[in-house]
């Protein structure tokens, strides 16, 4: 992990507004009420939310969302995902049911009198449209109120998750997580600093064990069930946790700033074809000293920027076909001497627009921890969307003591999307000295454009024919090139560098474009095209366009 | 001249045997002098340490190019002209693969750690299953594999090869329809039914349980519940990665089996797969990797040849980019679906596509865990039927291969017994397969599913209404590519593609592979749809030959059940030798003090060509002379002589090498006792216009004198470079100096105008030192740097735009704590 161009925070807030925030977090984490439905509902409150397809995903409308037992009880989301409903005070089931997609459940929503809880989800498209979409079955072998029991060797407590379908034939159980405090999927990257685990895959009966580090109090326990058809239940439980270990008194975090990075269509899946394991510095660093064997995809041996950042667990994210994901990267400064020094947790808040602020969870430092006297946290929250701006707050925390960082703000783009246009995907017979032109919409402030040129069956030892990375709008004009907010020209070898002045004619290559957007202050990014990651915000956009082209007699 | 051929079995034997003229395809697979149990791969993972694959020429010796490095040879492949090198102690990958760079090999390749598929990123672990679970299996309705079944075909009799990672072969859902022996390539040893597991991966249990787990009452079962299937294990069970070694051993196999021999290469086969020319009808390949690998291509053509059916998976990373070998023209590449028809988010797209097939959330059997824990199988019980849901094109590939099977045991032809006498080949499976296919927007052909979902019903009725005579062939097309002065001379890494006109498939592109088991020159087309095509060739790559490419196309119809031949010859623009004639004292070209002159060993006219050039010296002043080969394979050798001929110094190779240099180039130091014009002569053995060299003259000024600047030297780069006490040095003179210990670095200091200059280090012994040359600017940004330009010498030319102070650091080459000490040369010429 490293940090971004980064911003100066802007000050949005003012102290005010954290303390404020104070009373709302102490709010999250009060005593439980009485639990049980109250069979006369006179009392009400509301519960809102939004409903995205996956972490960090899109939004999905035209979802019933109902409360199971109050038949009466129901809404249905919004174009942007948004649903909001009256809701008889209590603790209630709501479930999400729309056609051709799996149904979600979320079980344990705790309504307030004359309060608003909110309650994000995820409901994804169903798998099989011709297996049932009905919710899996949850039982934990704990309840509200619970006091776990946490082991004082591993700081960290146990108990256990059964999981059944309604028809085994059709479908099986999928994958179960447990997360404190926030719900967990099971991207190893989106999820990295969620506090908790993946329990288990394809088993009905299973036990997680979770550490208590950061947690000292109430707090809510969330755990997910996948079946394989992508029904979806979570069931949120008010335990108290006391870690064992006891953070240090509090200062106030500094130096908050972050990104707001969004990937347009991006599948990240590792095995066949993954890139190289050299990072876009490298590959920069590697043009300039022209020494393309850097991209001879077996020949290198150089260190894995990829592991930096890439929990060993799991993958990193991934969008549905033509869908965008979006979350936001936080980074902050902590100063300390030894661990002693840390407190027992960081609690992360977030505003959207002039809404009002919600924790998003808290976590330990040491799952925060960067490196240096840096950590991190990333909010992949439903609520995450384009144009919407979120202020962030980090406070320390130790026992009731908390110190607040100053506010940060961001607003995340909107997909960006490139269309490699020439030459075309399979033209056959073109110039030796090609133009590349690509066009995109979705353009922030700024771009960052670039292309590589790959010859084809020469792998290994001139795999690479010519890359130049990085141009913005400034080069238009320069050379031939144009590079606009709508799209861009490079003439083959603009620069000199190319391995061959000239491309061979009838011969084969292969060209992808690199384009990325972000505001002047690369506060928000947008990707839509980066195979190698040259913009370096951890992994590469993988499935931009690639075209392969054969050059024609070299007559043009 | 162009050949058609009617593509009958003992014919198409004819026809490679006058293709394979150079192959040795006698008996058994190559045997293996020494084999490692165990590899340990390189930080990436992606290749193993201690080994190098080489490609080499006809007539070359692997021995003596292994020798010049200091490995052995492991394992020499004579049918692909290929051998495995255990490199020395300490020797990196990319060092070995530089240091042999100019040793006039056809390729160097590492022996990789291929990735498989994915190990699910979302799928289940192994789980225990007692009751038939056909419900779960999506795959059977989306390719609507029941109608096949209800045609009464279940691919009994189709051996299908799961080269993969070590199948489970005893799994309960798979034992019965396991065929012995197969190979474990990793091992080099056969897979019988008592062979213990290798405790690798899941893998290609899964892979083989989607092709042909059994009809019975465990589980699911696989696209072909009748078909056989053959073990050909190709993974390293310490890393789980796939292994080049054990690929190669195991295609070979499937084409050869057990005897060693197929229909193709021996009189008598013992071991033919019914009604096929090798030992298997089908090989699945679940695998592969981003780069153009030439061992797989030759691999690919040599089970092609065999009419072996090739499917693969597509690749799991969401571009259109390259893969191997799911690119190479005559595979059958697919796709992973949903059931939704869709492409799944993580399938390979693009126009290499043949078909699609379910990749996600596959119900299959996976490697028991009782075999994880016992390999033997001691602990399993009949309970113990592992299935998974797995995800990945890994297992669209075998849903594919079983369909390919039903396919093939529809349409044998068979004799009175029923027994297969002759079988659809690979190209005629393939267009029943993609003529029959799904496709979910009605379209003919999109990037995302190729020409659609597999359909195994439809297919199966159309290879039941079909026969082989009548139903069209494939093609395929051998070109030979030649240079056009001498069409004896075949040209390397030229690219070769076949445009097809029809708008039918994407353009393949290959390149030829210069003394390649098939021929020097030639480029293969195998199993493909016949039709019209634009042959389109150039090269050969400027940037590895130093020639200039020519190009050529043509017009080529493919005949079906033809394999034609077509012989191209380039026009290609070699160096020509400026200095020639110069071929006696009397014809000498002068040459000034500190330059370097390109020549070539070559004249049209002679057996062999020399050189010769004229300098004038004073006396008692040292000389430094030095002939670097930059192309070509020309054992050069040098003289320099009085005016009446007398030798006044010589030196063949400046080096010696234990096993003989494969480039040994001369270089000498002579201290005239006259001030007089002397004559240098350069010879060679070999008399081609790939044989280009550069001489370099200078003034040899003495020995550096230490301390002479600092920095850090890594991996073939000079970082922190201080100039401090650089000795001095001309643009025309040479200094010896020497690498005391690893990681030393000597800096000198050169006034440059602005030219183009040449820096050289030459080295003495043999491996000592490995040289690093790196040259700054005053500013200490790097100008040039080279690690191995001539094995371990370090070698770079450049232009040098604004005069000044530039400095030259000499290193070894540093690699984990590891580098070398001795002796050296440099010099500094300028290039006029």
């Amino acid at each position: 992990m490293k940090h971004l161009k980064t911003r100066s925070p802007i000050f949005v807030g003012v102290i005010i507004i954290a303390l404020t925030l104070l009373l709302s977090a102490c709010e999250l984490f009060a005593p439980p009420e009485t639990p049980e439905p109250t069979p006369e509902p006179t009392p009400t409150g509301t519960i809102e939310g939004n409903v995205v397809n996956r972490k960090a995903g899109t939004a999905v409308s035209g979802t019933t969302v109902a409360i199971v037992g109050l038949p009466d009880t129901q809404t249905t989301t919004d174009a942007d995902g948004n649903y909001s409903f009256e809701v008889p005070v209590g603790t209630w089931t709501v479930e999400f049911t729309q056609e051709g997609y799996a149904t979600s459940r979320v079980a344990g929503v705790r309504v307030a009198e004359g309060a608003s809880t909110h309650q994000g989800v995820i409901q994804s498209a169903a798998f099989d449209p011709a297996a049932p979409a009905v919710a899996p079955t949850v039982t934990l072998s704990i309840a509200d109120g619970d006091t776990m029991t946490v082991d004082p060797d591993t700081n960290s407590f146990s108990f256990d998750i059964e999981v059944a379908v309604e028809d085994p034939e059709l479908v099986r159980p999928y994958f179960v997580t447990a997360g404190l405090g926030q719900s967990r999927g099971t991207s190893g990257y989106l999820n990295q600093f969620v506090p908790g685990q993946t329990v288990g895959l394809g088993q009905t009966s299973l036990t997680a064990m979770l550490s208590a580090d950061g947690f000292n109090g109430e707090t809510t326990l969330h755990v997910v069930a996948y079946d394989t058809n992508f029904n979806r239940t979570e069931v949120i439980v008010r335990v108290v946790v006391e870690s064992v270990r006891e953070g240090a008194a509090p200062v106030a975090p500094t130096s908050l700033v972050g990104n707001a990075i969004t990937f347009n269509d991006v599948g990240v899946f590792g095995a066949l074809g993954v890139p190289p394991q050299v990072s876009g510095r490298q590959l920069v660093e590697a043009i300039g000293a022209d020494d393309l064997t850097a991209f001879a995809p077996t020949t290198t041996n150089v260190p894995t920027a990829f592991s930096e950042i890439q929990p060993s667990e799991g993958i990193a994210a991934q969008s549905g076909l033509d869908e965008v994901v979006t979350w936001v990267d936080l980074y902050f400064d902590y100063t300390f001497s030894t661990p002693a020094d840390l407190p027992t947790a960081f609690e992360v808040f977030r505003q959207l627009g002039d809404g009002e602020w919600v924790s998003l969870g808290r976590v330990s430092p040491f799952l925060a921890y960067l490196g240096g006297t840096t950590f991190g946290f990333r909010d992949a929250t439903p609520a995450v969307s384009a144009g919407v701006e979120a202020t962030y707050r980090v406070d320390a925390v130790t026992g009731e003591d908390r110190q607040s960082s100053e506010p940060f703000s961001v607003t995340p783009l909107g997909a960006f999307d490139v269309t490699a246009d020439a030459p075309a995907n399979g033209e056959d017979f073109t110039s030796v000295l090609p133009t590349y032109d690509m066009s995109y919409t979705g353009t922030a402030d700024e771009v960052f454009i670039g292309v590589l040129v790959f010859d084809r069956v020469h792998a290994g030892e001139n795999f690479l024919e010519w890359g130049i990375v990085g141009l913005d709008t400034s080069v238009d004009g320069v050379a031939g090139i144009r590079l606009t907010a709508e799209g861009a020209s490079i003439p083959h070898n603009v620069d000199g560098t190319a391995s061959t002045a000239v491309l061979q004619s009838f011969h084969a290559y292969d060209w992808t474009p690199i384009a990325v957007t972000h505001t002047t202050d690369f506060g928000a990014i947008s990707i839509a095209a980066d195979f190698y990651d040259f913009f370096g915000v951890g992994f590469g956009v993988t499935d931009g366009p690639w075209n392969t082209f054969l050059t024609g007699d070299g007559s043009f | 001249m162009p050949f058609k051929i009617r593509l009958t079995h003992i014919l198409l034997a004819a026809v490679l045997l006058a293709i394979m003229t150079a192959c040795s395809l006698t008996g058994a697979p190559a045997t293996d002098r020494a084999d490692t149990p165990r590899l340990e791969l390189d930080p990436t993972g992606s290749y193993a340490e201690g080994f190098l694959i080489i490609g080499y020429q006809e007539g070359q010796d692997p021995d003596t190019v292994a020798a010049s490095i200091g490995a052995i040879v492991a394992t020499d492949w004579t049918p692909l002209r290929a051998a495995l090198l255990e490199l020395p102690d300490g020797m990196s990958v990319p060092k070995a693969r530089s240091l042999l760079a100019s040793s006039g090999l056809r390729y160097t390749e590492p022996r990789l750690a291929i990735e498989q598929a994915p190990v699910p990123a979302t799928g289940l672990d192994r789980q225990q299953v007692d009751d038939p679970e056909y419900g779960l299996q999506w795959m059977h309705r989306q390719m609507n594999t029941e109608a096949a079944w209800a045609a009464g075909v279940t691919g009994a009799g189709i051996r299908i090869g799961i080269h993969d990672s070590f199948m489970d072969h005893r799994h309960p859902d798979l034992v019965d329809n396991v065929f012995y022996p197969g190979l474990d390539g990793f091992s080099n040893t056969e897979i019988t039914a008592s062979t213990p597991h290798d405790g690798g991966s899941d893998h290609g249990t899964s892979v083989a349980g989607t092709a042909a787990a059994t009809g019975n009452d465990i589980g699911g079962r696989g696209i072909a519940p009748g078909a056989s299937l053959v073990p050909l294990s190709i993974s390293n069970p310490s890393s789980f990665a796939l292994d080049t070694v054990a690929i190669v051993r195991a295609g070979l196999f499937a084409a050869h089996g057990p005897d060693g021999c197929s229909a193709l290469s021996c009189a008598s086969d013992t071991d033919n797969a019914p009604g096929g020319l090798g030992y298997v009808h089908i090989v699945n390949m679940s695998w592969g990797s981003n780069g153009y690998s030439q061992l797989v291509k030759d691999l690919m053509d040599y089970m092609l040849l065999h009419d072996i059916v090739l499917v693969t998976s597509a690749g799991n990373t969401p571009t259109q980019s390259f893969a191997s070998p799911a690119w190479y023209p005559g595979l059958i590449t697919v796709a992973a679906t949903t059931p939704s028809d869709e492409r799944t988010t993580f399938s390979n797209r693009g126009l290499h596509l043949d078909l699609a097939a379910p990749g996600e959330a596959v119900w299959t059997t996976t490697t028991r865990a009782c075999i994880f824990a016992t390999p033997d199988g001691s602990s399993c019980t009949p309970d113990d039927v592992d299935y998974t849901f797995i995800n990945g094109t890994s297992f669209s590939s075998p849903a594919v291969a079983g369909a390919a099977a039903l396919v093939m045991e529809a349409m044998a032809e068979r004799d009175g017994t029923g027994a297969f006498v002759s079988m659809p080949t690979p190209a005629q499976v393939r267009s029943i397969l993609t003529s029959t296919a799904f496709q979910p927007d009605g379209g003919d052909y999109n990037e995302n599913l190729g020409h659609g979902i597999a359909d195994a019903g439809a297919a199966v009725a159309l290879a039941q209404a079909s026969t082989i005579d009548s139903y069209p062939d494939g093609a395929g097309l051998v070109v030979n590519v030649v240079l056009a002065d001498d069409p004896t001379v075949g040209l390397p890494k030229v690219g070769v593609s076949l445009i097809p006109l029809d708008g039918g498939g994407p353009t393949k592109s290959v390149q030829t592979a210069d003394g390649s088991f098939w021929s020097e020159g030639q480029a293969l087309f195998l199993a493909v749809d016949p039709g019209d095509y634009v042959l389109a060739v150039s090269g050969p790559h400027e940037a590895s030959t130093g020639a200039d490419a020519d190009a050529h196309s043509q017009l080529v119809t493919l005949l079906p059940g033809s394999i034609r031949g077509v012989t191209v010859a380039l026009d290609v623009v070699t160096f020509t030798d400026p200095n020639e004639p110069n071929e006696a004292i009397a014809d000498a070209r002068p040459l000034t003090m500190g330059s370097t002159v390109k020549g070539t060993f070559y004249t049209p006219d002679a057996a062999t060509d020399e050189d010769f050039f004229s300098i004038d010296v004073t006396a008692d002043t040292t000389y430094w002379l030095n002939v670097d080969t930059s192309s070509g394979n020309a054992d050069a050798a040098m003289q320099v002589l009085a005016a009446d001929g007398t030798v006044l110094a010589s030196n063949d190779d400046y080096r010696e090498t234990p096993g003989g240099d494969p480039l040994p180039d001369p270089a000498l130091e002579f201290t005239p006792t006259t001030t007089e014009t002397v004559y240098i002569r350069l010879f060679a053995d070999s008399n081609s216009r790939f044989n280009v060299y550069d001489l370099d003259v200078s003034v040899l000024v003495g020995a550096e004198s230490e301390p002479n600047g600092t920095g850090t030297s890594n991996q073939g780069n000079i970082t922190d470079p201080d100039f401090t006490n650089a000795d001095p040095l001309q643009s025309d003179q040479a200094i010896t100096g020497e690498i005391e210990t690893s990681g030393e670095i000597d800096m000198f200091a050169v006034a440059f105008d602005p030219a183009t200059y040449v820096v050289d280090l030459e080295t003495l012994v043999n491996l000592n030192p490995d040289t690093v040359l790196v040259v700054f600017d005053s500013s200490g940004e790097v100008v040039a740097s080279n690690d191995d330009y001539d094995l371990q010498d370090s070698r770079v030319e450049f232009e040098v735009l604004t005069a000044g102070t530039y400095y030259l650091a000499v290193s070894d080459y540093v690699s984990s704590g590891q580098g070398s000490t001795g002796p050296y040369t440099l010099s500094v010429t300028t290039r006029p």
